[in-house]
């Protein structure tokens, strides 16, 4: 994630203090982005969720391999020995070592090329809503007045749009024919305003910080009070929302998904193997357990890292100590 | 002794390191004296003051506060909430975050006569109207179904002590009571205090940043830096007589009358951190005065001879008082010009004025 | 003392009436300022007509090379009164003049030329620095902004103004938290000075901090003012720092002046009841002298900006107060054989060595007319 590449970057220019701080007369203290990594590093659920969303992407890269592996393709439909002669799926065993659907496809080779689906569509469509909440935030906080107010209401609409209820007319609409794209727009489209409204909250607070009244005092332009000492401060929860914000989006493809919008069908999806699935648990359950445990363990990861990431920016002890210090 | 405090240590393990907030801290308030307690950010005064009514959360305590003869550190959470509101009274710096806003001010007070006494809700408000009359609120019959915004910042100071002086206690605890009001209103306010304990008879704490209400308010002062006591006195002799250089370096920063225009002598450096605080006398490496010694041992409090109650922690000959900044200035100056502080020296002993 | 960046080297000390100011030595003047804030609220449908009057018809002059102390308590405008002199507030009514140009209608980028020659040092040395940012990004800012210099010349310059304020100039690329509340002042001062103003507005510069380190920055900023001929407006409710650093002191009750005057004629004789009230509400570290002293108080606390009081608008806390107080406004002008220099707004100031009435406990209690949060509320 190339964000969390901005924050070792970060971290590498931070000077190291020297060892007898007290002598100079200096308060030891760490940088912002230094001591959020410094906790992040330290904390067992960051750790753990960290590694299980990197197996989940070497899945993504690696499908190929586990289809050489296999010997299994991505969607080739073995009837003989996917099937029993009853047409029923096979369970798992060593040749499909998580079972078989019922056209007889490699339920494992499929969860794994699902998961290129998932994590593409749920990090960008994250990504995008995050992008568009941003600008469309810090320019409603920012400025104020007719513009806050108009893009203010944008943002209301688009939340109290009932998203499901426009996904099964948009399937209704041009249900099969959907794409990734359409995937990508339709999740950011409804994502991006509860970004913007935390960003917009965020600037007006920021705002009418000291420090934004000294850059104007200094004679800066709102371009440059804007992205030079507003948008750093965003940064940390902009990080926290998105890694908060890819596991609703992956949730939000599989549904859509589930509901027939999404990849065409030959191409593996988590949401559409759970789709089809419903017909066959009773007998084969890997059907279900396989996908669905995939997904689930995607988005329980995202979240906890989320999580992990908020508390490292913002821990509650340091408010405290904060308060007893003062 | 009414209230006696032994060795209290109180630390904060934070992922960052052991906060060292206080670090030895020993104590005693007579029954209806005021003892006033200086310290700067992070001195540990409020840490100190919070631990012994047990509102420190998530620390590691040791020590023992005996009050009454029973020690407060060592009481169940239901024994210690009894004591605090009915024996110790309590008044923070920011009375518009301790009362709730949701509530009339007249009915926490009730809230607070009738956690402690079984009385009628009537017996309860007659008090309450009686106790907002005691510190000077006007109308009070009337003003008792106000809800705190309806109060201004010196009132809602006032009916924070009409809360905790509601079961008459023997202690109040004053933690920066008036920091957050204006002059002219904090002047009231500490007149009502020193009103009510001439009328009242109960012991105060006065923990403040501010050497000029000290003067007015205290007995006896304690005065503390980087969670240690580096000196006791009566309030006579640590503004006349005092012994320890921090002591004389903070009388020493305040700007005087009839000095004007003129160079204050500040301190030089900073406050030393509190995760791994430097060995030795922690004033050490901001004191003109610092001999080899003090780098390596701390040093005790000890009895300044000929002045009963007046201690001071610090290896300097106690025979001699008023170390002051003074005759160093020139280099402290230069110390501060370059952001350094100032070097260990003994040679300013000699120098000093009896 | 530490060597400075002699670059530019101070522009105009001593330099009195430069500029083709109309009045020789005023280096800023203020004519009859006013500053309403409008009262949000007062329903859903229609707006609310109440105004607070934060600043209301402040006549000042500044001089080139003073010290400026403006004093009062919350409410009383001081804050306003300095970002309408720094021009970051725009004004209900009255005029700015910088040495003779008047910069009261200026737009924002009309302004920035002026932005170097005035400028701010902040209350909150936590609230003032980006938290976000790095040090030396911070202190350089004046020089991206106005384009000044950059690269390395700006590093350097940078540097040369952290050594100037007694910083480590190592420290470059540290964050703010990395720094004491004292350093972290230091900071906001060599921001303020990277672009040479002649004018530098301090708004409570060492309210926040700690007494030893307090007394550190008000040498740095005395030792600044010898050094690069600054000119201060020094903001504070602490009487007795301002006492300390400033040549003239104005007092300010609600968001008007009540006495101006020499440091040493306002703590001698006070004209203003306001003035001696405050005097002698400031406690005094010193034992002796603070059982000696009269205990003068006002009734009641301060009145809401929103609502202020007729007339003068200390009467209803005022121990001399007389009907007319509540009717007349007092013009600030000067008293008795007072020289010109010290002005006081009241109908009734007070004479030599005249004490106010002692206020009796119960006085104290008191609650007047004064008492303002319940009308704001």
């Amino acid at each position: 994630m190339s964000t969390f590449g901005e924050l070792v970057e970060e971290v590498a220019q931070e000077p190291q203090l020297g060892a007898a701080g007290y002598e100079a007369g200096v308060i030891e203290a760490k940088g912002p982005w230094r001591l959020a990594w410094d906790r992040l590093r330290h904390d067992r659920v960051a750790i753990g969720s960290s590694v299980v969303i990197v197996l989940i992407a070497g899945m993504a890269v690696f499908a190929p391999l586990a289809s050489a592996l296999t010997g299994h393709g991505m969607d080739a439909q073995y009837h003989l020995t996917g099937l029993t002669s009853a047409g029923v799926p096979v369970g798992p065993r060593a040749h499909f070592p998580w079972g078989a659907d019922e056209e007889g496809r490699d339920i494992l080779v499929r969860v794994f090329y699902g998961a290129r689906i998932s994590l593409l569509v749920g990090v960008s469509s994250a990504a995008l809503a995050v992008a568009g909440g941003v600008v469309l935030g810090m320019l409603a906080g920012f400025f104020g007045g007719v513009v806050d107010t108009a893009l203010a209401r944008l943002f209301d609409v688009v939340l109290a749009m009932p998203y499901l209820v426009f996904a099964l007319a948009l399937v209704a609409a041009i249900g099969g024919q959907g794409g990734i794209l359409i995937d990508i727009a339709v999740i950011s489209f409804f994502s991006f305003g509860a970004v913007a409204r935390i960003v917009r909250g965020q600037v007006l607070s920021i705002k009418e910080k000291e420090y934004i009244e000294a850059a104007h005092s200094l004679g800066a332009g709102s371009l440059r009070v804007m992205f030079i000492d507003i948008f750093p401060n965003l940064l940390a929860p902009v990080i926290v929302y998105f890694s908060l914000l890819v596991p609703s989006s992956i949730v939000f493809e599989a549904t859509l998904a589930f509901l027939g919008l999404g990849v065409p069908p030959p191409t593996p999806d988590w949401g559409s193997m759970l789709q089809e699935a419903i017909n066959w648990y009773n007998p084969a359950w890997w059907y279900v357990v396989f996908p669905g445990g995939a997904l689930l363990a995607t988005t329980l990861a995202f979240n906890l890292l989320g999580d992990s990431v908020r508390d490292a920016f913002d821990p509650r002890y340091n408010r405290l100590f904060a308060r007893e210090t003062e | 002794m009414l209230l006696e405090v032994k060795d209290l240590v109180v630390s904060f393990p934070t992922p960052d390191g052991l906060v060292e907030a206080v670090r030895g801290v020993s104590f005693a308030v007579g029954a209806g004296k005021t003892l006033g307690v200086v310290g700067e950010s992070g001195s540990g005064k409020s840490v100190t003051a919070q631990t012994v009514i047990g509102l420190t959360r998530g620390a590691r305590v040791s020590g023992s506060a005996l009050f009454e003869g029973r020690d407060l550190l060592k009481m169940s959470r239901d024994q210690l909430r009894q004591v605090r509101g009915s024996k110790i009274g309590v008044v923070f710096q920011d009375p518009l975050s301790s009362l709730h806003p949701f509530y009339k001010v007249g009915w926490q007070i009730e809230e607070a006569i009738r956690a402690h006494e079984k009385v009628s809700r009537a017996e309860a408000r007659r008090r309450a109207v009686e106790l907002l009359g005691l510190v000077g609120i006007p109308h009070p019959a009337r003003r008792v179904d106000d809800y705190p915004h309806q109060f201004s910042g010196g009132m809602r100071q006032r009916a924070m002590i009409a809360i905790a002086l509601a079961l008459n206690p023997s202690l109040v605890i004053a933690d920066e009571p008036t920091t957050a009001l204006d002059v002219t209103v904090q002047a009231q306010v500490l007149e009502l205090m020193k009103r009510l304990q001439a009328e009242l008879g109960m012991a105060i704490i006065m923990i403040t940043h501010d050497l000029g209400i000290i003067a007015d308010m205290a007995d006896e002062v304690m005065i503390m830096y980087a969670g240690k006591v580096m000196e006791t006195a009566s309030r006579h002799d640590l503004y006349y007589e005092p012994h320890h250089p921090y002591t004389t370096g903070l009388l020493g920063s305040l700007p005087q009358s009839g000095h004007e225009g003129e160079r204050l002598v500040p301190i030089p450096g900073q406050p030393p951190s509190l995760i791994g605080p430097p060995p030795g006398c922690p004033f050490w490496p901001r004191c003109g005065f610092a001999m080899p010694k003090c780098r390596l041992e701390v040093p005790p409090l000890r009895a300044v001879p000929g002045a009963p109650g007046h201690t001071s922690a610090c290896w300097l000959p106690l025979e001699l008082t008023g170390y002051s900044v003074e005759v160093d200035a020139a280099r402290h100056l230069a110390a501060v010009a370059e952001g350094a502080t100032a070097v260990a020296t003994a040679s300013g002993a000699e120098e000093a004025q009896p | 003392m530490s060597q400075g960046p002699r670059g530019e080297g101070p522009r105009s000390v001593g330099a009195v009436g430069e500029g083709g100011g109309d009045r020789p030595g005023v280096l800023l003047e203020l004519q009859g300022v006013t500053k309403h804030f409008p009262v949000k609220g007062g329903g859903f449908w229609r707006k609310s007509h109440d105004a607070v009057h934060a600043v209301d018809g402040v006549d000042l002059q500044v001089r080139r090379g003073e010290t400026l102390g403006l004093v009062g308590e919350t409410g009383s405008g001081k804050s306003t009164l300095a970002r309408c002199m720094t021009r970051l507030l725009p004004l209900t009514s009255g005029r700015v003049l910088l040495d003779g140009e008047d910069i009261t209608d200026l737009k924002r980028s009309q302004l920035r030329p002026y932005r170097r020659r005035v400028q701010m040092i902040f209350q909150d040395p936590y609230g003032s620095l980006n938290p976000r940012r790095r040090v030396g990004s911070i202190i350089g800012d004046p020089f991206a902004i106005h384009k000044v210099a950059d690269g390395a010349e700006r590093k350097r310059r940078v540097q040369e103004l952290m050594d100037l304020v007694g910083l480590n100039p190592e420290h470059y690329n540290r964050f703010p938290a990395e720094f004491s509340g004292g350093q972290r002042q230091r900071i906001g001062v060599a921001r303020a000075l990277a672009l040479r103003p002649e004018l530098v507005v301090a708004d409570e510069p060492v309210s926040a901090l700690d007494v030893s380190v307090r007394a550190q920055v008000v040498n740095l900023l005395a030792d600044l003012q010898d050094e690069l001929g600054l000119t201060y407006v020094f903001i504070t409710h602490d009487l007795s720092v301002v006492r300390h650093v400033s040549n003239r002191v104005a007092v300010m009750y609600v968001g008007q002046v009540v006495e101006l005057a020499d440091r040493h004629d306002l703590y001698a004789t006070p004209r203003h009841p306001y003035t001696k009230v405050l005097q002698s509400a400031i406690p005094v570290p010193d034992p002796e002298q603070s059982e000696r002293r009269a205990r003068v108080q006002a009734s009641g606390e301060l009145p809401s900006p929103i609502n202020p009081p007729s007339g003068c608008r200390f009467h209803p806390r005022c121990p001399k107060a007389q009907p007319i107080c509540a009717q007349v406004v007092p013009r600030l002008e000067v008293k008795f054989q007072d020289p010109p220099s010290h002005l006081a707004a009241c109908h009734f100031p007070l004479a030599d060595g005249e004490e106010l009435p002692r206020a009796e406990a119960g006085d104290v209690a008191r609650v007047g007319p004064g008492d303002g949060d319940r009308r704001a509320g």
